[in-house]
C-alpha cells in the first residue's frame, strides 16, 4: 500500500476496480484496534461500487478517485456514530453528513472507517483514559501524539496515505511527529467545521496528516473554503492542489534566542542541518528572535480550557463519571480562570499577533521551529492521567505548537531526520493564508532530505 | 448552577485531582496577568496615584 494517492486514483480510473481493490485496506484497518475505532466496510464498498460505476463510464470522480481514506472519530457521516473517543455508549448518531467529508466524497475518496482520537480532542499524548493509546507506528513504546493519535498512527503504518485530523494546540502536527509522517495544520477559518465536534472556538481547525507534503497539500486544498455555514471560515484565494518552485528571494527565518533552550542537541543539529540545505540551494536565511512565542502557552491555554468548558459544561455537570481523569481535571481549570483573565488572553493573542506581523514576518517569508522538543517520548513516562504533574507536562509537549496556534497561523510538521530512537519534524510557519508557499517548502525540502540520505546511504 | 459549579471547581475530583489545581490555577494567571505585551496595550493604562485627600473617584 506505498502507492501514492495519484497513483492510486489513476488506477483505480482506469480499471474501475475500487471495490476490489478495497479488501486489503478493510482487512488490514480491522486488524488494528488500537488504530481504528469503527471500520465502516459496507459504507466503504457501497463508495467504492458508486466509484467503479462512474470509471465504468470512462469517467473520474476527482483527485482522489478510489482512495482509501479514514478520519479522526469527529466528523459527523449522515447513519454513522460519531464516538469522539468517548466512553463506550457516549457517541452521536449523525443526521448529515459534515462538509468536509461531503467535499473528500465528491472528490472520489473511499472513507473505511473511523479513528481513535483523545477524549473530546483533548490530549497531546495519544492516551485515551477509555480505549488506550494506538501504537506508535515508528518506535514501539514512544507515545502517539495527540489528540489525532489514530491518524498519525494509520498514515504512520501504511493503512491509509492521508487522514483528517483536528489541531487546537498541536493536535495534527503532534502525532504527526510522532510517526514520522507530515501534518498540516491550516490557518485558523481555513476550512469549515460544521459538522465537526468542536473543542475551542477561536482555536480549532481541521487538516490532514499524510505521507508526503504533495498529498498533505492536496487533502487540505479539497476542504478549504467557506460553506456558507460556517462564520468562522474565510472566502480567501483557494490553495494550489499542485507545488511550483520556490521564489527567488524567498526568506527563511530561524530562531536565534531562548526559544530553542528546551530543544535536545539532536533537534538543534537536525534544524541546522536544515538551514545549510536551504543556502545550499541558494535560498536566503536569517536569525529570528521568537521569544515571544515562549511566553504565549498559558494564554493558548486560558482560552482553549475556557472555550473547552463551555462546550462541555452541561454534559459535565449531568454526567461527570463519564469523562477520564485526566480530561475531568483539565477541564476544571476553567473555573480558576475569570471572565477578566479570559478577555486578557485574547487581548494578548491579539497583541501578538501583531508583534509577529511587525517583528517577524517583516523579516522573513517563513519560519522554521522544532514540533517537538526531541524524539517522541515514552507511553510510560507520559501516561500520567489527572495525576500531578499532568498539565505542566502537556504543557512541555506542546512547548511549539501551541504558541503557533493561539496566533492562528498555518504550519507544516515535516519529518526531517531518523534516529534509533525515533523521527525529528520540524514546523514551516507563515502568516495567515500562506498555505501553499508552506507547501512548496516543504516539498522543496522533503526531496532535498531525500537526496541527501540517498546520497549518503 | 451550583452542581455545575460544585463539579467544574473540583469537588467532583478525587483529592488528587483536587491538589493540582491552586497550582495549574496560579502558573495559568501569571502566564497571563503579567504578560509583558499587556503593559503596552493602550487598552490597559497605567492606573495613576492619586493623592487620597483630594477626593476624588
Amino acid at each position: 500500500m506505498s502507492a501514492s494517492i495519484d497513483q492510486i486514483a489513476a488506477a483505480r480510473v482506469q480499471a474501475a476496480d475500487a471495490e476490489e481493490q478495497l479488501a486489503p485496506y478493510l482487512a488490514a484497518a480491522a486488524a488494528e484496534p488500537t488504530i481504528f475505532s469503527k471500520v465502516e466496510a459496507e459504507d466503504a464498498r457501497a463508495q467504492a461500487r458508486a466509484l467503479d460505476a462512474l470509471a465504468a463510464k470512462g469517467q473520474s470522480a476527482g483527485p482522489l478517485h478510489g482512495v482509501p481514506l479514514a478520519h479522526k472519530d469527529m466528523y459527523d457521516r449522515v447513519g454513522q456514530v460519531t464516538g469522539f473517543g468517548a466512553k463506550a455508549g457516549c457517541g452521536k448518531l449523525a443526521t448529515a453528513t459534515c462538509t468536509v467529508l461531503a467535499r473528500l466524497d465528491a472528490a472520489g475518496q473511499v472513507d473505511i472507517g473511523r479513528l481513535r482520537m483523545s477524549e473530546f480532542a483533548l490530549g497531546a499524548t495519544g492516551h485515551n483514559h477509555h480505549w488506550g493509546i494506538p501504537r506508535n507506528t515508528i518506535k514501539p513504546g514512544a507515545i502517539s501524539g495527540g489528540s489525532s493519535s489514530g491518524a498519525g498512527a494509520a498514515v504512520g503504518a501504511g493503512l491509509v496515505r492521508a487522514a483528517l485530523g483536528s489541531d487546537t494546540g498541536g493536535s495534527i502536527r503532534l502525532p504527526a511527529a510522532c510517526n514520522g509522517v507530515v501534518g498540516f495544520k491550516p490557518t485558523q477559518g481555513r476550512a469549515p467545521v460544521t459538522g465537526v465536534m468542536p473543542l475551542s472556538f477561536s482555536q480549532d481547525t481541521i487538516g490532514p496528516l499524510a505521507a508526503t507534503v504533495a498529498e498533505a497539500r492536496l487533502v487540505l486544498s479539497i476542504i478549504a473554503g467557506p460553506d456558507q455555514i460556517d462564520p468562522a471560515c474565510r472566502d480567501v484565494a483557494p490553495m494550489r492542489q499542485r507545488a511550483k518552485p520556490l521564489p527567488a528571494g524567498l526568506r527563511v527565518g530561524f530562531a536565534s534566542g531562548e526559544l530553542l533552550a528546551p530543544a535536545s542537541a539532536r533537534m538543534t543539529a537536525a534544524i541546522e542541518a536544515v538551514r545549510s540545505l536551504l543556502q545550499a540551494g541558494g535560498h536566503a536565511t536569517c536569525d529570528l528572535d521568537l521569544d515571544l512565542l515562549a511566553t504565549l502557552g498559558e494564554a493558548a491555554n486560558a482560552i482553549a480550557m475556557s472555550e473547552a468548558a463551555a462546550v462541555h459544561a452541561d454534559r459535565l455537570a449531568a454526567a461527570p463519571e463519564t469523562y477520564g481523569d485526566q480530561l475531568r481535571t483539565r477541564l476544571a481549570q476553567a473555573v480558576a480562570i475569570p471572565g477578566f483573565a479570559y478577555v486578557r488572553a485574547r487581548q494578548i493573542q491579539r497583541l501578538a499577533r501583531k508583534d509577529m506581523f511587525e517583528k517577524v514576518f517583516g523579516t522573513a517569508d517563513l519560519f522554521i521551529i522544532p514540533t517537538l522538543f526531541d524524539v517522541p517520548p515514552t507511553e510510560a513516562d507520559m501516561n500520567l492521567g489527572g495525576a500531578p504533574g499532568a498539565a505542566a507536562m502537556i504543557g512541555q509537549l506542546a512547548h511549539y505548537t501551541r504558541p503557533i496556534s493561539v496566533l492562528g497561523f498555518p504550519a507544516l510538521s515535516l519529518p526531517v531526520a531518523q534516529t534509533p530512537e525515533g523521527p525529528l519534524s520540524i514546523q514551516i510557519v507563515g502568516p495567515d493564508w500562506s498555505e501553499d508557499l508552506i507547501a512548496d517548502l516543504g516539498e522543496w525540502l522533503e526531496t532535498a532530505l531525500a537526496s541527501t540520505f540517498s546520497s549518503a546511504g | 448552577m451550583e452542581k455545575l459549579t460544585d463539579i467544574l471547581a473540583g469537588r467532583a475530583l478525587t483529592p488528587t485531582e483536587e491538589a493540582i489545581l491552586p497550582d495549574q490555577a496560579a502558573r495559568t494567571m501569571k502566564g497571563i496577568m503579567e504578560h509583558p505585551l499587556l503593559r503596552q496595550d493602550v487598552e490597559i493604562p497605567d492606573l495613576v496615584a492619586v493623592d487620597p485627600s483630594e477626593d476624588r473617584i
